[in-house]
């Protein structure tokens, strides 16, 4: 999947946005870039707050058994100040600090540390948290998780480490070897687990503020193609009536029909499904495919139309395929009366010879004037109402012409209950 | 047989009657006759009768028209070719039952007409499109075994309205093969409907019974009284 520029790091505004900590009131935080950003803001001050918490007790204690009380006290409170700076900008952002902000923490950090064996005593630096630095590193090490740059990720946790390696050490005298790697493992095992987990939440983010991007253009596409859909066979049916060579007969008929578009289209506007427009149908259940055919081409008897649906009776279409057959074809029927000057429309359907059928086949073919179909450009009405809406119901649609030589378009399709034969491919 | 085709023209209405001569210069139309009892009487000689099926009115109500008149004009030893405004497909299949080698619709236009009598007088039987689609369903009820694959093919793309140049197209055969091949089937399924009982086609169609019986041949025996043919065969 293709990335654009990160948008994380593109903006120094230090406001978060009004919805930023809206989640925190209940439902957790969203599952988007900003979402997944003030998660690790959280982790962030979640780590620095609590374990200054957790170092608050010890602290009269550490500044007793201090063999430099005042140097104590001021790594004490550099490191309290640092975290509660940290938080709160933080907090402010929405977003942990920038690479450089943090940059700063870590120096300060492995100041404080390297500080250690000065201001604590021996006793207290390994196991208690009156030697505050191990736990003090370990919080800036889950702070740096979100660090921008890999490169200085790894420089702040290599310096830390090596810090507390100093630290550590002077602590031989009191402590044991594996206690001593143990810690050293803890920061760096955490760290490392840490900016994985960070890294694939933000990949997550990613992909899910993508995935509605797109959904989002799909559903805009398909918005357009509704409003196509609802509006093509209305046009048409208004450029046969501006024809002023009608005859009162065809004129009568392409008023009923322009009626019956006009309440699509207001359907459309009003949002209402078409199929509950038509009363006493079961809009919820499987409609009986040779009735919606000779109910559509019943209106177009201006047309000659034989109609040969023997073979599909009983061939049950989910409503939504119904919906999709019966606007092609009156789609396709209009093509038929505005372009092709033909004598005879043929429309056949056919369920094969399984019983029960798990499939049909629907021709319409009329003996106009043709076209060839790889020199003309598709139309809305055939590229949208027939190919586009029957392919996304898993109806195949293959149309053929020649010029001079009749059009045949043959859909294909399955009995409600039974899966799209040709995955809705359309030629 | 004279070298031009020739006819003879049956319909109630002279207009018809008249203007089948100048419209249709492609064959000689030998005689004209309001009703199928005047050409039986006279007995000329013509390649093809065509023949309206609607002859009663109040000229002459006792006429024979429908089926008892192609069956009667069969009967008397011509070839029978209906033109008609009749568009009911079991009325128009009755019709080839009762014998006739083809239908033609009084809305094809002229030049259409015109071919398909020509091919009627050379033996072709010509069926229109309703037809096509029901001997389609017989086929595929297994009422008629006795077609080939390519046979089936050929009527399966008539039955969807595909012309010989676009099946010739699609299956990679002469369109003169395909004609053959089309002559072969409806003379087959010719010979099947006057050889069926209406019965039989009911159960093949999954029509009631007695569904057929108010116009094919042979469902009911015609009166000898020529007053009563209207009810005989009632065009409904």
């Amino acid at each position: 999947m293709s990335r654009g520029p990160d948008p994380r790091g593109a903006s120094e505004d230090v406001t978060p946005g009004p919805r930023t900590w809206s989640w925190l009131g209940g439902g957790g935080p969203p599952t988007t870039v900003a979402g997944a950003e003030s998660a690790v803001v959280l982790l962030v001050i979640g780590a620095r707050l609590g374990t200054l918490v957790q170092a608050l007790p010890s602290l009269p204690g550490g500044v007793s058994s201090s063999p430099a009380a005042a140097g104590y006290v001021a790594c004490w409170a550099a490191a309290a100040a640092a975290s509660i700076t940290v938080s709160v900008a933080s907090y402010r952002r929405g977003r942990a600090l920038s690479d450089a902000a943090q940059v700063a923490d870590i120096a300060l950090a492995v100041v404080i540390v390297l500080l250690g064996p000065w201001t604590v005593s021996v006793e207290d630096r390994i196991g208690s948290w009156e030697g505050f630095q191990p736990g003090y590193a370990l919080s800036v090490v889950l702070s740096m998780i979100a660090m921008r740059s890999s490169g200085v990720w790894v420089a702040g946790l290599s310096a830390l480490v090596a810090a507390e390696v100093v630290y550590l050490a002077s602590a031989s005298d009191t402590a044991s070897a594996t206690t001593i790697v143990g810690n050293l493992f803890t920061v760096i095992v955490l760290g490392l687990v840490g900016r994985g987990s960070v890294q694939y939440l933000r990949r997550v983010a990613d992909d899910a503020d993508e995935a509605r991007a797109q959904a989002s253009e799909l559903a805009r596409l398909r918005e357009e193609q509704r409003a196509q859909v609802a509006i093509h066979n209305g046009a048409a049916v208004m450029h046969l009536l501006g024809d002023p060579s009608l005859d009162d007969t065809t004129r009568d008929r392409l008023l009923e029909q322009a009626q019956y578009e006009a309440t699509r289209m207001r359907a459309y506007l009003r949002g209402v499904p078409r199929s509950h427009l038509d009363p006493g149908t079961d809009a919820s259940g499987p409609r009986p495919l040779a009735d919606v055919v000779s109910r559509r081409c019943r209106e177009f008897d201006d047309l000659v139309i034989e109609l040969a649906l023997d073979l599909g009776q009983g061939v049950l279409v989910d409503p939504a395929v119904a919906e999709a057959v019966d606007n092609a074809l009156t789609s396709l029927l209009l093509n038929v009366r505005a372009h092709s000057g033909a004598r005879l429309v043929v429309v056949h359907l056919d369920a094969g010879d399984e019983f029960p059928p798990t499939g049909w086949v629907l021709t319409v073919h009329d003996d106009g004037r043709g076209f060839d179909p790889t020199a003309v450009e598709l139309g809305v009405g055939l590229r949208e109402v027939v190919h586009g809406e029957l392919g996304r119901h898993g109806v195949d649609v293959r149309l053929e012409s020649t010029s001079g030589g009749g059009t045949t378009v043959t859909m294909t399709g399955a009995v409600a209950g039974f899966p799209a034969a040709g995955g809705g491919s359309t030629r | 047989m004279s070298e031009r085709p020739t006819a003879v023209v049956v319909d109630d209405a002279t207009v018809i009657r008249h203007s089948i001569p100048a419209l249709m210069p492609a064959f000689d139309v030998v005689g004209s006759y309001p009703r199928v009892e005047a050409l039986i009487a006279e007995r000329p000689h013509a390649d093809l009768v065509i023949l309206d099926l609607h002859l009663v009115n109040s000229a002459q109500p006792s006429a024979r028209q429908g089926v008892a008149a192609v069956r009667a004009v069969v009967g008397a030893g011509y070839r029978a070719c209906v033109y008609s405004q009749e568009e009911r497909r079991f009325v128009l299949a009755a019709c080839l039952a009762a014998g006739a080698t083809g239908i033609v619709s009084k809305s094809e236009p002229v030049e259409s007409a015109q071919s398909m009598f020509l091919d009627a007088m050379s033996g072709q039987i010509v069926v229109p499109q309703a037809v096509i689609s029901l001997m389609e369903l017989l086929v595929r009820r297994n009422c008629i075994t006795i077609l080939g694959p390519r046979q089936r093919q050929v009527l399966a793309g008539r039955a969807r309205g595909l012309t010989y140049a676009e099946l010739s197209r699609s299956l990679f055969l002469s369109e003169s093969t395909l004609r053959g091949y089309w002559r072969e089937l409806t003379l087959g399924v010719s010979r099947y409907l006057q050889e069926t009982t209406p019965a039989d086609i009911e159960r093949a169609l999954g029509l009631g019974p007695g569904d057929l019986l108010d116009f094919w041949p042979g469902a009911g025996a015609e009166p000898t009284d020529g007053s009563a043919s209207r009810d005989w065969w009632r065009l409904r």
